[in-house]
């Protein structure tokens, strides 16, 4: 559960550098949740996690991998999970008629610290006809990155199985 | 078994929900319905 919430304003307690004495945890991840998230009963978007990002730790050059695994109500109804980094939308997945989704996104700091893009491909990696994400998040404070789950029929459930977060920087 | 009220962090046009308060870390379930979430912890019963 280490830095992960899904409330605002709470703190990522685990440090970039990792290692250091704590065993196996990995450098980089600023945030690791196994514990299940849904949303039912409702069509407004609602936060299924959050992961404080710490000022100045997305570097000019760096990147931040957001691995998230999701199970949907497999119907044709639409459910959408979405990623969002400081207010801004980094890709979100339709899922209709499927069990639900394991996805990497990845946002990339584009040679500055208030500069990023992002490839919304279907699965977080090969080939994609999605036109790219630009963002203007100033990452020298700390910011909100948030997996959000979105409903088009209130019977139907999101659930984020899992999550991790992680700043790489050269 | 715990409930923390759901508010709107977005804005009226283009709400989004979120937790009122931080949940508490050995949560194992968390089920928001649009009112509330509703937190899991270990030895509760899970729906």
């Amino acid at each position: 559960m280490a830095g992960v919430s899904i409330a605002t304003g709470v703190t990522a307690t685990d440090a970039l550098g990792g290692g250091q004495g704590r065993g196996l945890q990995s450098p980089g991840v600023v945030g690791s949740s196994g514990a299940d998230s849904s949303v039912t009963g409702t069509l407004t978007a609602t936060v299924l996690a959050s992961v404080i990002i710490p000022a100045n730790a997305l570097g000019p050059n760096g990147r931040i991998q957001i691995w998230h695994d999701s199970t949907v109500t497999n119907n044709a109804n639409n459910k959408i999970v979405g990623v969002n980094l400081g207010g801004t939308g980094f890709g979100s997945y339709t899922l209709t008629a499927s069990n639900g989704l394991v996805m990497c996104t990845q946002i990339i700091a584009k040679g500055a610290t208030n500069s990023q893009w992002c490839l919304p491909a279907g699965n977080g990696f090969g080939a994609t006809g999605a036109a790219a994400i630009t963002g203007a998040v100033d990452m020298t404070q700390a910011q909100t990155l948030q997996i959000i789950g979105t409903l088009a029929n209130v019977a139907d459930t999101i659930t984020l199985r899992g999550l991790t977060v992680l700043v790489l920087n050269p | 078994m715990m409930t923390i009220p759901a508010v709107n962090i977005g804005t009226t046009a283009i709400p989004l929900l979120a937790p009122a308060t931080p949940l508490p870390d050995d949560r194992i379930l968390v089920v928001c319905d649009g009112v509330n979430y509703t937190v899991y912890q270990p030895g509760d019963t899970l729906p």
